[in-house]
């Protein structure tokens, strides 16, 4: 009997403790790997992540488990991670700009630091749009913002929570354009969408997937791109009317701290060969998330972009406690 | 439209459709049964397996599981007392007294028409009447579903009975628990003690399944007879409900009418729906005094709306591409991956998808139908498994329930936590049931109100003039005081009449404390709390303070009055002769509540199945009151604990694939 207990105890501080030097062998990986999805099963970062996922099975020649842990717009699922062993085993999704506004407005409550998140890659990038009812008179972005400025405070703007990703683009676009809207926080973009739909809120600020899904009801009248955007070809960029709003959502894939180099290189190649097959980008056009790579040191840059933009948004609008 | 129509009955009579559609059914009836899992997690997983078929295929298949999910539900609820999905709380109202009597078969059976006459009724209005319907929707904005939800807080009344003020306790602490967390409205952090986990709020499914199976199971043990209930199977006694139900046709048409118009609303779902349904059988009801002791109504009532709200989830989602509920958020994603956008475009472009896919869901309540009367027999047999194997299953699976809700070991503790809290309380008479209430539309109230005072700001000055200048909202308003009116007429009327739950005194053996003792213990509670939440508000933006302040006035309020009625020498007396917890075995309460936690804990360590074989065994052991040796009793608990063990593990692991602690073995 003693003899057992010892052993079941040996066992226990093997699994325990055991693991960490197995990470970044030559033969990484040698065991199924698991993905934080830190949102609800088949939304919509869910299935972006799964739809990756089945195309990068076969290169990695091992599973990929799918573990959804939702909570607090995606922040309980970072701070799992970044409590996760550096072993190569444990990544998760990350939703760019998501991450950064709690860390950055709320530091005591969120549970991760950023810079405790290690950044491989992003895989799919879907830009801000912004939309009107289509029977309003608004038809370009001057036209809004001649109204709003004529107006302050009375146009009203849907979001899906205050701090959130449309919340704070929308403040962007704001700062951008010189005006004052008055935001209306809902809960879950189905809300958002029904208020605008009919006409409690004026505008809304949410992902291009709605620009196509929403054609007919809604116009849009810019997308928050460099250049335009090849699912919405016909258009006009913040930039091109004369405002600096460039935003868009990524789904990135990273580490908790500590993560080996060689995993990160590991994982960063596994990106590019999903991202360059055509029946991946074929499939996330369908699902409305289009696909688009970032290698880890443009990811880095451009998170440190976005970081910046926030910063200076938080800072603005006194939106830190 | 007609021929577009018969086009889609041809194609829902392939074999093909008809066996996914089997598919959906048999794996959301099973799925909706069990704690924890509810039509959102089934529709979640079986996603996956859409993306592969042709896409109205798929889509069929997943309302195939939401539909039967929702009856799924309401087994484990009328057997068991545990709701298997939210939807389905109010089902325990009268399923489990039926239960209790020995009449599981025909309430399931009432469970099942009810249900069917329900899902047809909404599969028949998304087939006819989406477009104009969808428009209609959009006249429901935050005003009228504040309306609706307060209307839903004011049939406190009709749930809690006799004790009013401890149903108000109960949906003011269900309302309280809402609050917890980052607000959505103001961003700010309430109450979440610098803990991120608390930053996500209260999970409403772990919440409920700790009121109710964690809860349920701990009451169980105060019962000395070894098998649950007694079971008799009667012959007929499909005959007798149906003639049963022929009696209420008026209700089931209204309360179908009731569950797809709240269905069409987003954000209210089936549990908002069931609410609402019982309350109002309630009232019609020619013999309200029966709710609650096992009224056919009672389970006719909620479980037709909660049916009938499938249909209207899906108007909005198909026609606008608004998803009326959390499983049809789930469904726009499974149509997104076949590159069919819900919204204005899918009627118009891809009307073939739309009217294939609304014929099939008329097909699978049929097969809910035709899968639920070929099962109930068996499914009923539940009831008789003892005590000592019931109340280490029903927490195991609550417990893997909540691990499938999101993985989480927090999520596991507010089960515990919950549990116990729910138990404590139904002792103290406050309905376990009030304070979900409170949990389901809390959120709902508050952010409603919020939405409206802001926009109604900025367009007519202040939120009242808001309410006001919407007709439907003001028909709203005078619903919701007409519904809080007809309760208090209840209250008074039940207080007059003499009841069975007649406060009696017990004076007999080992006491514990009084009734009178506990409920001064409520109210000190109750104002602790108050003040906290006062001082922390200070804390908040003046958005966010709102509803925490409004909320810790009413603990005040509830508590001076559970003060003053406890400490009054007259009315107090009354109460100081009653023992509600002279029952409670606190040898067993106290053992079971350790076990479950250390396995809660342990899972973490040695994983979860090797966590829960031990805890089935030692419980089902320990619960075991026979007269055998202990050697014949540990291998009948070990035996048991294999068995049980085997079956949770092929069906949350290999069938489910619902990610668990990992282990030294599994």
């Amino acid at each position: 009997m003693r003899i057992s207990c010892r052993r079941v105890l040996g066992t226990a501080l093997a699994v325990a403790f055991g693991a960490a030097p197995w990470a970044a062998t030559a033969d990484y990986p040698e065991r199924a790997v698991q993905f934080i999805v830190p949102f609800n099963a088949g939304g919509g970062t869910d299935v972006s992540q799964r739809t990756f996922n089945k195309y990068a099975e076969p290169l990695v020649g091992q599973s990929i488990v799918v573990v959804n842990k939702p909570g607090a717009g995606g922040t309980t699922g970072w701070a799992e991670l970044v409590r996760a062993r550096p072993d190569g085993y444990t990544l998760a999704t990350v939703t760019v700009p998501q991450q950064i506004v709690p860390a950055l407005a709320k530091p005591r409550q969120t549970g991760y630091k950023l810079d405790q998140l290690t950044n491989i890659c992003v895989y799919a990038i879907v830009p801000d749009v912004l939309l009107v009812r289509e029977e309003s008179d608004w038809k370009t972005m001057a036209d809004l913002v001649a109204h709003a400025k004529a107006n302050p405070k009375k146009l009203k703007a849907s979001n899906t929570g205050t701090l959130g990703a449309d919340f704070m683009t929308t403040l962007y676009i704001e700062h951008a354009a010189g005006v004052e809207f008055t935001q209306v926080p809902f809960t879950g973009g189905s809300k958002a969408l029904q208020a605008i739909l009919a006409g409690n809120t004026d505008v809304m600020v949410a992902s291009a997937r709605y620009a196509v899904s929403q054609k007919g009801k809604l116009r849009t009248l810019g997308i928050a791109t460099r250049q335009r955007f090849p699912l919405v070809e016909d258009i006009p960029t913040f930039v091109e009317q004369g405002y600096d709003v460039v935003s868009q959502r990524y789904r990135a894939i990273a580490g908790p701290p500590g993560l080996p180099q060689s995993v990160v290189e590991y994982w960063e190649g596994i990106c590019k060969k999903v991202s360059d097959d055509p029946a991946f980008v074929a499939e996330m056009d369908k699902v409305g998330q289009p696909a688009g790579y970032l290698g880890t040191a443009e990811t880095n840059e451009d998170v440190e972009r976005i970081t910046g933009v926030m910063q200076r948004l938080i800072d603005h609008y006194k939106l830190a406690e | 439209m007609w021929e577009a129509i018969l086009g889609a009955v041809q194609v829902n009579l392939q074999w093909s459709h008809l066996l996914v559609v089997l598919i959906g059914t048999v794996a959301g009836t099973v799925i909706g049964a069990l704690p924890g899992l509810s039509a959102v997690s089934g529709v979640a997983l079986l996603l996956p397996f859409t993306f592969t078929m042709d896409p109205a295929q798929g889509l069929i298949m997943l309302a195939a599981v939401y539909m039967s999910a929702e009856y799924g539900g309401s087994i484990s609820a009328i057997l068991i007392n545990t709701p298997g999905t939210s939807g389905a709380a109010c089902t325990t109202l009268d399923g489990t007294p039926l239960t209790r009597q020995g009449y599981a078969q025909e309430a399931l059976y009432t469970s099942l028409l009810a249900g069917g006459v329900g899902g047809v009724f909404g599969a028949a209005v998304l087939l006819f009447f989406t477009p104009p319907l969808a428009e209609a929707s959009l006249l429901l904005g935050p005003a009228e579903i504040f309306w609706v939800a307060v209307a839903g807080l004011a049939l406190v009344a009709g749930l809690s009975g006799r004790h009013t003020v401890k149903g108000l306790v109960g949906v003011s602490i269900g309302v309280g628990l809402t609050l917890v967390g980052q607000d959505a409205m103001s961003g700010d952090m309430r109450f979440t003690f610098d803990n991120f986990h608390l930053v996500g709020g209260i999970p409403i499914v772990p919440a409920l399944l700790g009121l109710f199976a964690v809860a349920t199971v701990l009451e169980m043990l105060e019962r000395a007879n070894d098998a649950v209930a007694p079971l008799v199977l009667r012959k007929g006694a499909l005959r007798f409900v149906i003639n049963k139900l022929a009696r209420m046709k008026g209700l089931l048409l209204y309360t179908s009418a009731v569950g797809t118009g709240v269905g069409v609303i987003p954000g209210a779902g089936a549990s908002i729906s069931a609410f609402v349904a019982y309350a109002e059988a309630k009232r019609i009801s020619k013999h309200p005094e029966e709710f609650g002791r096992g009224s056919y109504e009672g389970i006719a009532a909620p479980e037709c709306a909660n049916n009938a709200v499938v249909g209207g989830a899906l108007v909005p989602l198909l026609a606008l591409g608004i998803p009326g509920s959390g499983s049809a958020a789930i469904m726009f994603s499974a149509l997104t991956v076949h590159g069919l956008l819900p919204g204005p475009r899918l009627f118009t472009e891809r009307a073939d998808i739309a009217y294939t896919f609304m014929v099939g869901l008329m097909v699978t309540v049929f097969a809910m139908l035709l899968f639920g009367l070929a099962t109930i027999r068996w499914s009923s047999l539940v009831v008789k498994a003892p005590r000592r194997m019931m109340v280490p299953a029903v927490m195991v699976l609550s417990v893997i329930g909540t691990y499938g809700y999101a993985n989480s070991l927090y999520d596991v503790a507010v089960l515990i936590a919950m549990g116990i809290v729910g138990y404590l309380l139904s002792k103290v008479d406050v309905p376990m049931v009030t304070v979900a209430l409170g949990l389901v539309l809390g959120a709902l109230v508050e952010e409603s109100f919020q939405q409206s005072a802001i926009i109604g700001e900025v367009d007519v000055g202040s939120v009242w003039m808001y309410f006001l200048s919407r007709p439907l909202a003001v028909v709203l308003m005078l619903l919701a005081v007409g519904v809080t009116a007809v309760g208090v007429v209840q209250i008074v009327r039940m207080r007059r009449a003499p009841g069975d739950d007649e406060v009696v005194g017990v004076t007999a053996g080992r006491t514990g404390i009084s009734l009178r003792a506990a409920n001064i213990g409520l109210g000190v509670l109750l104002l602790g709390l108050a003040v906290f939440a006062l001082s922390e508000s200070r804390a908040m933006s003046d958005l966010g303070a709102r509803f925490p302040i409004l909320v810790s006035v009413v603990f005040i309020a509830l508590a001076v009055l559970l003060l003053a009625v406890n400490l009054h020498p007259a009315t107090g007396r009354s109460r100081a002769g009653v023992h509600p917890f002279r029952p409670v075995p606190w040898g067993n309460w106290c053992f079971v509540v350790v076990a479950l936690v250390l396995m809660a804990l342990g899972a973490s360590w040695v994983g979860f199945y090797e966590a829960a074989l031990v805890f089935l065994l030692v419980v089902a052991w320990k619960l075991d009151a026979s007269s055998g040796s202990w050697r014949q009793r540990l291998r009948a608990a070990a035996l048991f604990a294999l068995g049980y063990d085997a079956i949770i593990y092929l069906a949350f692991k290999v069938v489910l694939e619902i990610p668990t602690p990992p282990g030294l073995l599994v």
